[in-house]
């Protein structure tokens, strides 16, 4: 555009508009979403897989022949994954205190509790490691094993993750304080968070109880 | 801000002493850094959309010549130029690197050029991310040829399908390298998807709102809503099949014999390839509109359809993919609903196409060479579309399933449904690249000879598959008297391969000799038209208000601008996502190193996996260093993340850096 054009222009003046918003108006939040939507696509995908090799094995799970006696009733162990699925569920609330925290900028409360969520974290990931031994299967026995191994091992990849952005939040706020940005990215975690508890939900009732209904 | 304190707009303050100084700044604070190291920081969407461009058709070349060594092949009866491994090798090559590493990219990489111009913003939403995107997919497309140079392309096919692709007959790393490279080209497509959609939501210019957005990027926006859903099955599927393949690790999704599926392996992969076709498709079919609309000089007929119709095909387009697989053992209800479905996808093409003829009719038409491309689309395309709706019915594809028939239809919807209006969208937006046009008289030989050599390579084709000859073989016997359609199937791709070459030669001419472009050389109505050509890096000195559907045409001459952004941080505007009313002022990352060596690691985890499964706890540990130096640096780079109030030239009284719920 020619400069003469611009003179005496009516303007929108934007100076006094904030510069950190949250949710639905944050760009960050909007990317999260739609990365959560690739994930979600990649569950559903992984359990559209599960339900094929459900079709092919009879009896579904099959039963473990690589050792005597066979093991016949080779259903996952539900103790464990159900501890798991608790503590997950249970990490909901500092999550959702952090959340809120942070929107308050209470940056004491958010020390804190950045603390106690990377801790509850740390422990999903170990218990999730253990978890892998109720499935009965590895995941070369067959392809049971596979798809339930892939689930359960996408999922804890995404505790893992998780743990990571714990860490490097965590990192930040103790090194620099808390911030606006800092805060976002804190609510934007917090989102990730929940889509993880919540979609385990789904996974956990597929892959610990679908054997026990198919 | 709401719409009525928008209407309530300032007397000007901009004077020509302030407009120069703020513009020097902006020129600063924008700019990309020079030198290697600044080629490897870059993040302006321009630089990364046009080498996306550039690096596509680099891979279109090289496909194409090994389609022209494959066409030498199948030239005469018994044939010895290729063998039958190097023909499977070349095939193969030629459709990945065609789908994966050119059609997909060459759409995104249009999209992160254009999409941030036409909706009036400054740079893609993640920069950053952006960059990564471009590094992984190069990285991509790279190890494929690698692999073929290094007699290891691979050779099942571009849908690999299994147990041809599986650890039993696929033996060798070949296999592998497709499914890493598949899984690299996709991380950058994902990438790019939701670079799109973020940008389209928040960053539109004032008054923008969404019954305005230009009918290119609703068509970028649900292709890339299309990649999301899509992309994953490819991603999974091929991994599963390198997991499968790994010794040690030795999974059995796709083995029969421990209650896998190979079935289940042409259902990934086509659940992904049939919206595949569309992600394609629909970023094309937004070129149509813009040149369509544009060349006739009138509004675009049926703006509300158009784009009813993209988000139609958009949701079909996820419901057809069965028809791919009718040769395989379905239900038969399940092939009629597929058979059904395919057929339904014709009707919101064929809106779409009746919306451009209708806008062509009722328009005064500039006739250059973008309409050309198109009309060439029209034909081509609706030829393409007739013979799917032949395909879509079972007995008939039961009898050309992998037949040269099916060739000939994929190359008439894909080549003339996507290349042709590209080679139209190139014509069209190179003059904004580069500031000077393509020769006019060059792009009409380019056109006759591309039209004709294509209708001589891939009509011979359809008789060729109705006449038996099965796609895929490398050579076949006098006996079947199929020489000489093949023989005109050769010459044809010569001309061809010659209509590329002129593209190339007008190319390379005009970016130094053509005609200076000037701002609008087409008269055009969208946003981009409105600044210089090459555009500068901060895109808008001051971002547009946008007043009407056609940006340029409804535009007043006293259309008010956006001021208050502060010109020595990369700041842009947000606003909300229906109405497109001013929000929020969003900090943009600057040019780093990082996003190159996050995708390095990226890429020797990915190729690393080929050999080891422990090269995913290594690279996840790599990458979490590389992110966490990423997002330590988003943070305290060079320039502060947030201005104090008093350094702002053009705060008002409230703090600026407060959020509203803090200040509520």
């Amino acid at each position: 555009m020619m400069a003469e054009e611009m003179i005496g222009r009516k303007t929108v003046d934007v100076g006094d508009l904030p510069s950190t918003l949250f949710d639905h108006r944050a760009p960050l939040w909007w990317g999260n979403l739609w990365g959560l939507a690739i994930e979600t696509a990649v569950f559903g995908i992984l359990v559209s897989v599960y339900f094929a090799v459900a079709m092919n094995l009879s009896p579904f799970p099959p039963p473990k022949v690589d050792r005597l006696p066979v093991l016949n009733d080779s259903l996952p162990d539900l103790f464990l994954p159900t501890i798991t699925l608790v503590v997950l569920l249970l990490s909901v609330i500092p999550a959702v205190w952090l959340d809120v925290s942070a929107r308050r900028m209470d940056e004491r409360a958010v020390k804190i509790l950045v603390i106690v969520t990377l801790v509850l974290n740390i422990v999903l990931i170990v218990l999730r490691a253990f978890e892998f031994k109720a499935l009965h299967f590895r995941w070369d026995a067959n392809a049971y094993g596979s798809i339930t191994w892939t689930i359960l091992g996408m999922h804890m990849l995404h505790l893992i993750v998780l743990a990571a952005e714990d860490v490097y939040v965590t990192v930040w706020t103790y090194a620099r304080g808390l911030d606006q940005k800092h805060a976002l990215d804190i609510t934007v975690t917090a989102v990730y968070w929940y889509w993880i508890a919540g979609t385990w939900v789904l996974l956990y009732t597929l892959v610990y109880f679908g054997p026990r209904i198919i | 801000m709401t719409e009525e304190e928008l209407n309530k707009i300032q007397s000007s303050q901009i004077t020509p002493e302030r407009m120069e100084e703020e513009r020097r700044d902006l020129e600063q604070t924008w700019s990309e850094p020079k030198g290697i190291v600044g080629w490897f920081s870059a993040t302006d969407h321009k630089t990364i959309g046009l080498r996306i461009i550039v690096t596509a058709f680099i891979f279109f070349a090289l496909g194409g010549v090994l389609a022209l060594f494959m066409r030498l092949q199948l030239m005469n009866p018994e044939n010895g130029i290729l063998g039958p491994d190097l023909y499977n090798q070349f095939f193969t090559t030629h459709g990945s690197s065609m789908m994966f590493l050119f059609a997909v990219p060459v759409m995104e990489g249009m999209g992160i050029y254009l999409v941030p111009l036409m909706v009036g913003t400054r740079n893609v939403a993640f920069p950053r991310l952006n960059a990564l995107g471009y590094y992984v997919y190069l990285i991509g497309g790279i190890l494929l040829y690698v692999g073929l140079l290094l007699n290891v392309g691979p050779d099942a096919g571009w849908f690999a399908y299994v147990p041809l692709s599986g650890p039993e007959y696929g033996i060798g790393k070949r296999v592998d390298l497709w499914s890493q490279m598949v899984s690299l080209t996709e991380v950058a497509a994902l990438i790019g998807a939701v670079n799109i959609i973020v940008t389209v939501f928040k960053f539109r210019a004032p008054g923008m709102s969404l019954n305005r957005i230009p009918l290119f990027v609703w068509s970028e926006v649900i292709a890339s809503f299309m990649v999301i859903f899509a992309m994953p099955a490819v991603m999974i599927s091929s991994s599963l099949l390198s997991m499968d393949r790994l010794t040690h690790v030795s999974t059995h999704f796709f083995n029969q014999a421990e209650g896998g599926d190979p079935i289940l392996w042409q259902h990934l992969f086509w659940f992904f390839g049939h919206p595949e076709v569309y992600i394609i498709f629909i970023p094309a079919t937004g070129f149509v509109s813009m040149i369509v609309t544009t060349f006739s000089r009138r509004k675009t007929f049926g703006y509300t359809a158009l784009v009813l119709t993209m988000i139609a095909t958009g949701f079909i387009g996820f419901g057809v993919w069965v028809h791919h697989m009718f040769a395989t053992p379905l239900p038969q209800l399940g092939q009629s609903i597929f058979t059904a479905s395919s057929m339904l996808i014709v009707i919101p093409n064929g809106v779409q196409i009746f919306c451009w003829l209708v806008t062509l009719w009722s328009g005064r038409l500039n006739i250059k060479a973008p309409l050309v491309f198109v009309f060439g689309f029209f034909v081509i395309f609706v030829l393409g579309g007739l013979t799917g709706v032949m395909l879509a019915s079972v007995p008939l594809d039961l009898q050309l399933h992998d037949t040269f028939f099916v060739v000939a239809h994929l190359h008439y919807v894909l080549i003339g449904g996507a290349v042709f209006p590209l080679f139209g969208a190139i014509y069209y937006w190179f003059p904004k690249w580069t500031g000077r046009m393509l020769s006019e008289g060059a792009g009409l030989v380019n056109f006759v000879l591309l039209f004709i050599g294509f209708n001589m390579v891939f009509f011979p084709m359809h008789i060729l598959g109705l006449n038996g000859m099965p796609r895929r073989i490398y050579t076949y016997v006098a006996e079947t008297g199929w020489g000489d359609l093949n023989m005109l199937a050769t010459i044809g791709a010569f001309v061809m391969g010659l209509a590329v070459l002129t593209f190339i030669a007008n190319v390379a001419y005009s970016i130094k000799f053509g005609a200076v472009a000037g701002e609008n050389p087409w008269g055009a109505d969208t946003l981009e038209w409105s600044i210089a050509s090459p555009p500068p890096s901060y895109n808008y000195q001051y971002i547009p208000v946008v007043q009407g559907r056609h940006a340029l045409w409804s535009r007043t001459k006293d259309a008010p601008v956006v001021t208050g952004l502060h010109v020595n941080i990369r700041e842009i505007l947000a606003t909300t996502i229906h109405d497109a009313m001013p929000e929020h002022k969003y900090d943009l990352q600057g040019p780093s190193l990082i996003p190159f060596f996050v995708a390095l690691i990226v890429g020797a985890m990915f190729i690393g996996f080929m050999f080891t499964p422990w090269s995913l706890p290594i690279g996840m540990a790599l990458l979490f260093i590389g992110f966490f130096a990423w997002f330590w640096s988003n943070s305290v780079g060079d320039r502060p993340p947030f201005m104090p109030a008093e350094e702002n030239p053009t705060a008002g009284d409230s703090m600026p850096n407060e959020p509203a719920e803090a200040t509520a």
